[in-house]
């Protein structure tokens, strides 16, 4: 990799040689199934491969983390009639787990009239090893700048986002480093730190269906053209056409076009070179996706994704998971991003309307605005989407753990599952109301998941009278109700976690958040 | 046309500043006012003039460039020791460009191929790639039902992939509507039904091509290649009528000159 100042002093990262060498061994590894690192072509002695992945799941609207698995009992609170608990025999936890959970059932969504059923139970049980808990205290309480600060640590390191980091870090040799399969929120935003070398900023991946069709320039095409023929076609046009054009001797020096001249060069024939438009093609072929007719197929591997999130066709955050998983499957990225839209998510046919006017049971997938519409009914949209969040994490963690990344390591064991949220939730509720509304708060914590973090940790804790987190010793962990966490030290110990390394950065040390 | 105007108006400006061998000075407001001052503005200050007045040039008359103009020639001609060739391009200090996107070039595409615009491309024969596939990666919006108000700052690396396939589809669907009725092509008219075309035929075919493509008039390098390029198709096509007409098409509507203004 080298940077390359123009004229204008504005950097711009190209791939090198050796880069792309390592990125195509990297994929070829992946695509045999053989243990080849993502750095497997590297020389020898070049140290031991620490390559990490960062998955971030996005909880928009504000995951409140009383209602997950810092719930609150009754019995424990002061002023349990006023702030957001449960009733004791409601919240269940296990033994030698800080966790805790809440099952719910319920027969409306706010005024939705839609029943439900919410399981948190399972996946505590199943992952509680590798879940962590840290307490932080926010310092916005508007969804754009609350989203972009959970991946910023406030701006703590020149404005730079957490998956641009690790596609620097980790990312090198991958043809797309840092990938965002949802849009529009601040979670995606890109970084202010101009320096970082573009291929670090998020690929924008907007529909996983057809998404993969522009990963070859012309498989696929009513009249395929034979590859080599329009590689004649490419060098025409680059070192011919282009190198002659007035336009290019006037304009050449410009940051968008030295940009375009670069990715159309090595980065796309290494995306076509590896026949990604097969890999990562997510959906089967059928009527509503002609691949076959087109001489295209499904990805090998796709079929695996597609059972484990069984709504891939109807709800977009099961497609993106499933793609999540071909993305790191296959060495293309090392940090993706996904999320539940704003969007209503209603599993099959609207009609389930006409149970006596009622969505059928559990049919709605996604409520309008996501967690933010616990404004209208915290509880049961707490429940909800919390049920929804720990499902998708799930089925990601089990087809991570049945991939082998090297020597009887599975991909999981290099993962982490940062669930981001804009925010919390007030913690009030008006006496003993069993539904109830919510604004924002600047009080929470975060849920992660990994062999990478301290496992089976609640890092702070909650006073019970107030249901306000405090935080925790970042050297040892030990629980400090007299400390909130900021931004900036939750965000420098998940990086650490990740092996980023902050020296220089700034960022304090919190060894507390590493698994020991 | 806008792209053409504010091309016209920057290079004017160089050729303005910049220039020491220009002797004709172009009006910006000449430069903005049509295409074809746009495009005198650059074939004042780009090196066409210039090129022309080189042995090399002269030695090609039928190039296909008209920027030969009989005052150039006659120049030319009653001089017997011309000046040695200044370079007349001058790299911008401050280049700025911005990308056309999907919308605004997939719209020039269409006029330059006199395709309808929802014909150019369709991925599986269903979805639009314009409008629809590729959208956001060619720097288009949907704020309704994705939140996406601004295009992308910088052109995601999947994005000439994503030009590459359209322009093959449209520059392919082009090439085989001329080649079935040759008495109604629009850009290949000079092929012949059979056998290889002469340098002539591919000359006026390629000098077509980028006036079409380009808005602009062909230079005599340029369609030299495109004319060179037929040997290569040859060399390597099972069908090279169709495959050079489809793929010298798509090598200049891919082109930066194509995809920026």
């Amino acid at each position: 990799m080298t940077s390359k100042r123009s004229k204008q002093g504005k950097n711009f990262l190209c791939y090198d040689r050796r880069s792309f060498i390592k990125g195509l061994g990297a994929l070829a590894a992946a695509g045999a199934g053989t243990s080849l690192l993502p750095g497997g072509v590297r020389a020898e002695g070049d140290g031991e491969d620490n390559t990490r992945f960062l998955i971030v799941i996005t909880a928009g609207g504000g995951a409140s983390i009383i209602d997950g698995p810092m719930a609150i009992r009754a019995s424990e609170s002061a002023n349990a009639g006023t702030i957001n608990c449960f009733a004791d025999q409601l919240v269940k936890s296990r033994e030698g787990s800080p966790f805790r959970w809440v099952d719910m059932n319920r027969s409306e969504l706010g005024q939705i009239p839609a029943s439900f059923q919410s399981n948190q139970g399972y996946f505590i049980e199943k992952h509680h090893d590798d879940m962590m808990v840290s307490t932080w205290q926010r310092t916005s309480v508007n969804h754009a700048i609350g989203q972009r600060r959970s991946v910023t640590g406030n701006e703590a390191w020149r404005g730079r986002t957490m998956q641009e980091i690790v596609a620097l870090q980790h990312g090198e040799g991958f043809a797309l480093p840092n990938v965002h399969l949802t849009s529009g929120t601040g979670y995606v935003e890109r970084g202010t730190d101009g320096s970082l070398p573009s291929r670090v900023f998020g690929e924008p991946i907007t529909d996983p269906a057809l998404w993969p069709l522009a990963l070859d320039g012309s498989r696929g095409l009513r009249r395929p053209i034979k590859k080599s023929l329009l590689d004649r076609a490419r060098r025409l046009r680059n070192d011919k056409l282009d190198a002659t054009s007035n336009f290019v001797k006037v304009f050449g020096d410009a940051p968008k076009l030295q940009h375009w001249r670069h990715i159309r060069g090595t980065p796309q024939e290494s995306i076509e070179a590896n026949d990604l438009i097969s890999k990562l093609m997510l959906f089967p072929d059928s009527a509503k996706f002609p691949l076959a007719q087109r001489g295209l197929e499904s990805s090998a591997a796709a079929q695996k994704a597609r059972e484990v999130f069984t709504n891939y066709d109807s709800d977009p955050l099961e497609a993106q998971a499933a793609l999540a998983f071909l993305l790191l499957k296959y060495r293309v990225s090392v940090s993706v991003t996904l999320g539940p839209s704003f969007d209503v998510v209603i599993d099959g046919d609207p009609d389930g309307y006409t149970h006596g006017g009622r969505l059928g049971r559990d049919r709605l997938l996604n409520p309008p605005i996501a967690f933010d519409f616990s404004h209208q009914g915290h509880r049961s949209v707490q429940a909800l989407m919390w049920d929804r969040m720990y499902r998708t994490i799930d089925g990601l963690i089990a087809l991570l753990k049945s991939e082998e990344y090297a020597n009887g390591e599975s991909l999981w064991d290099r993962t982490m599952i940062y669930m981001a949220t804009d925010f919390g939730r007030t913690k009030s509720r008006p006496n003993n109301a069993n539904e109830f509304a919510t604004g924002h708060d600047l009080n929470n914590g975060i849920l992660t998941v990994s062999p990478l973090v301290r496992g089976n940790s609640v890092l702070g804790g909650v006073d019970p009278d107030t249901a306000m987190t405090y935080g925790f010793d970042p050297l040892t962990g030990a629980p400090d109700p007299g400390r909130r966490m900021q931004e900036s030290e939750i965000f420098a110990g998940l990086l650490q976690a990740l092996e980023i390394d902050t020296s220089g950065s700034g960022l304090p040390d919190v060894p507390a958040m590493r698994k020991a | 046309m806008y792209r053409d105007s504010i091309l016209g108006a920057l290079l004017a400006t160089t050729c303005v500043v910049a220039l020491t061998g220009c002797d004709q000075e172009v009006p910006a407001n000449n430069s903005t006012s049509s295409n074809n001052s746009a495009q005198n503005a650059v074939d004042n200050a780009a090196p066409n003039n210039t090129a022309n007045s080189t042995p090399e040039n002269n030695q090609s008359p039928n190039n296909g460039d008209k920027n030969n103009t009989s005052e150039n020639s006659q120049t030319e001609n009653s001089d017997p020791d011309p000046p040695e060739p200044v370079e007349a391009l001058v790299p911008s200090q401050r280049p700025r460009v911005k990308f056309k996107g999907g919308a605004r070039w997939s719209t020039d595409l269409s006029r330059s191929l006199d395709i309808r615009r929802e014909e150019l491309c369709k991925e599986l024969g269903e979805y639009d790639c314009v409008s629809v596939v590729h959208k956001i990666t060619l720097g288009g919006v949907e704020p309704y039902s994705m939140g996406i108000d601004k295009p992308v700052e910088i052109a995601p690396v999947i994005a000439p992939l994503a030009t590459d396939r359209v322009a093959l589809s449209a520059c392919d669907i082009r090439a085989e509507r001329d080649l079935e009725d040759l008495s109604a092509a629009v850009l290949f008219k000079e092929m012949p039904a059979e056998g290889e075309p002469s340098a002539e035929q591919l000359e006026a075919m390629g000098t077509r091509l980028v006036e079409r493509l380009l808005r602009r008039e062909a230079k005599a390098d340029e369609v030299g290649e495109l004319v060179a390029f037929w040997e290569e198709v040859k060399a390597d096509s099972d069908d090279p009528r169709r495959d050079w007409a489809t793929l010298s098409c798509f090598a200049l509507a891919t082109s930066v000159e194509s995809l920026f203004y």
